[in-house]
């Protein structure tokens, strides 16, 4: 059983603390390290492992703190060089080569967005659930199989983005941007589609835009679409 | 300006309402943007007098050109403009900036003392300027320990600045971290050239050619910074377009949008991937210790002489 913890999410800061009741670890240190002290309620030592996607400081913010408490954060070169730290704590990861991490075995795999060696991550536990994590990617080109936990981004939806444009509350400009870089709601669906999602548990839904997006046209399109468990932290 | 005092003692009321419209659904969209917490503006930086100073540079009239350029341009790309001036914590009246209209679209252009007030609030970042190249002096780059380019030496010859454009061989920028390290932008008299082929202000251009040369290269060198920066804030949005519309002959077409869903449903979820199996699942809780264990148990099968 994967347990999922949202500490942040959006683009003011993402935090999730995952664990399949051996291994603890940590989705992304987008925010100040007293936040995700706090967010974990004070126990950090049990976290093994933060996995980082990418520089973009709403997902690396609380590195150097996690690195200052002794914590091994894996991220790819391109991160790093674009985070600038350097410390011996630091593992580089590649796309496509898998590694441990206490009960895990965790397959990054290359994303879409507007930086340099971006990640997603693939988890599996030794219990056999099967976790996909990926944010801050306008598309994903693979399919999985047997995957239990999604954790997955829908930043926007045409609708309500489109809407912004033409209210004037957005510059044209940003559109593009957006779509661009972000996952939206109607890929997202195609992503669905394209996926096998028979032994799928729970979906989290994660990077909500606080002004691009309509939750409750977000929720009823991913129940429609899949009819599973959704979460919108 | 006697408004500057006025507006010094009310930050939180809102302008009057005979004041332009545009000016105070702008300065309404910043307080909001402000509360919300979407951007940070500088302490020092007074939204009500930047937009106030931008009403007058819009609606002036002078003797060349008759109609003000807010009566050439749509509303909407007043509205804009206005908004990525003020995102920015920029003001025209402090040189940081222009209005220029494309085509009937209003777009604020910022100034290289603009880019430079901007990059410098970046965080971690303490300085950044610009020198131009005469012909005769001697300047040397080299690469440093990390492979980037590394500013060496510059013999200024303060005779060679003659203030032609004939005799500028090229310009660089040096953005200095708070840590001290620099990044080196050089661009070559050609570069520039190129660069102002694309732009309308060949006016500008002729007469002040050393001054054009600086904002090029440091627009250059911030486009880096700018980019690679986070992408949370809506001021680097706002930064970015600005950068964008630099030379920009018009507004940018957004009808590339298009492209953005043609490049997904070409791409999107069209190959398998997955973990290669290692080991069996487990089924109960392992210790760590038991992991080890089982590990180099495997790696005794492996090694052992077979029977």
């Amino acid at each position: 059983m994967i347990e999922i913890r949202t500490i942040a999410t959006g683009s003011k800061g993402n935090c999730y603390r995952v664990s399949d009741g051996s291994t603890a670890l940590l989705l992304e240190a987008g925010i100040s390290f007293t936040a995700i002290h706090k967010g974990l309620e004070f126990k950090t030592s049990e976290i093994e492992g933060v996995l980082v996607t990418h520089e973009h400081q709403d997902h690396c913010k609380g590195v150097e703190g996690c690195l200052k408490r002794g914590m091994t954060i894996y991220m790819s070169q391109g991160t790093k060089d674009g985070v600038g730290l350097d410390n011996a704590q630091i593992r580089i990861i590649r796309s496509k080569e898998q590694f441990r991490i206490g009960t895990w075995t965790i397959l990054p795999f290359d994303v879409q967005h507007d930086v340099n060696e971006p990640l997603g991550f693939l988890l599996q536990s030794d219990n056999g659930d099967k976790l996909l994590f990926a944010t801050d990617t306008y598309y994903i080109k693979y399919k999985f199989t047997g995957l239990t936990h999604l954790m997955i981004e829908c930043n926007y939806d045409q609708q309500t983005l489109d809407e912004n444009v033409a209210s004037g509350h957005i510059h044209p400009a940003m559109k593009k941007r957006v779509m661009r870089s972000h996952f939206g709601l109607e890929n997202l669906v195609e992503f669905f589609k394209a996926n096998d999602l028979t032994k799928v548990e729970e979906i989290h839904l994660l990077h909500l835009s606080d002004n691009n997006s309509n939750v409750e046209r977000i929720f009823k399109t991913v129940a429609r679409a899949t009819g599973k468990l959704i979460y919108i932290p | 300006m006697s408004n500057g005092v006025t507006n010094q003692q009310q930050v939180h009321v809102i302008p009057k309402e005979k004041q332009n419209a545009f000016v105070t659904t702008a300065a309404k969209k910043i307080a909001e943007m402000q509360q919300l917490g979407q951007i940070n503006l500088p302490s020092n930086y007074s939204v009500e007098n930047a937009l106030q100073a931008a009403f007058f540079t819009l609606t002036a009239v002078d003797f060349k050109n008759k109609t003000p350029i807010i009566e050439q341009v749509t509303p909407d790309s007043v509205a804009f403009a206005l908004q990525d001036m003020a995102i920015q914590g920029l003001s025209v009246a402090k040189k940081q900036g222009y209005f220029i209209n494309y085509g009937g679209k209003l777009q604020f252009q910022r100034s290289y003392h603009g880019t430079q007030a901007v990059i410098k609030r970046l965080i971690g970042i303490k300085d950044i300027w610009a020198n131009v190249i005469w012909k005769g002096e001697e300047f040397e780059v080299e690469y440093n320990e990390r492979g980037q380019l590394a500013f060496k030496l510059h013999k200024a010859n303060w005779k060679a600045a003659t203030g032609k454009k004939e005799d500028i061989e090229g310009a660089y920028c040096i953005v200095e971290h708070e840590v001290g390290r620099q990044f080196l932008t050089v661009m070559t008299m050609d570069e520039i050239l190129t660069s102002w082929s694309q732009s309308s202000n060949k006016s500008v251009q002729d007469k002040y050619p050393q001054e054009m040369a600086k904002r090029t290269v440091i627009n250059r060198a911030s486009k880096a910074f700018l980019f690679t920066s986070d992408d949370s804030e809506i001021l680097l949005d706002a930064i970015n377009r600005t950068t964008e519309n630099e030379f920009e002959p018009q507004v940018k077409d957004m009808g590339d949008v298009q492209e953005v869903q043609e490049e997904i449903a070409q791409n999107a979820n069209t190959e398998e991937l997955d973990i290669t199996q290692v080991k069996e699942p487990l089924t109960h809780k392992q210790e760590p210790e038991i992991i080890a264990e089982y590990e180099q148990q495997e790696l005794l099968n492996e090694d052992g002489p077979s029977f």
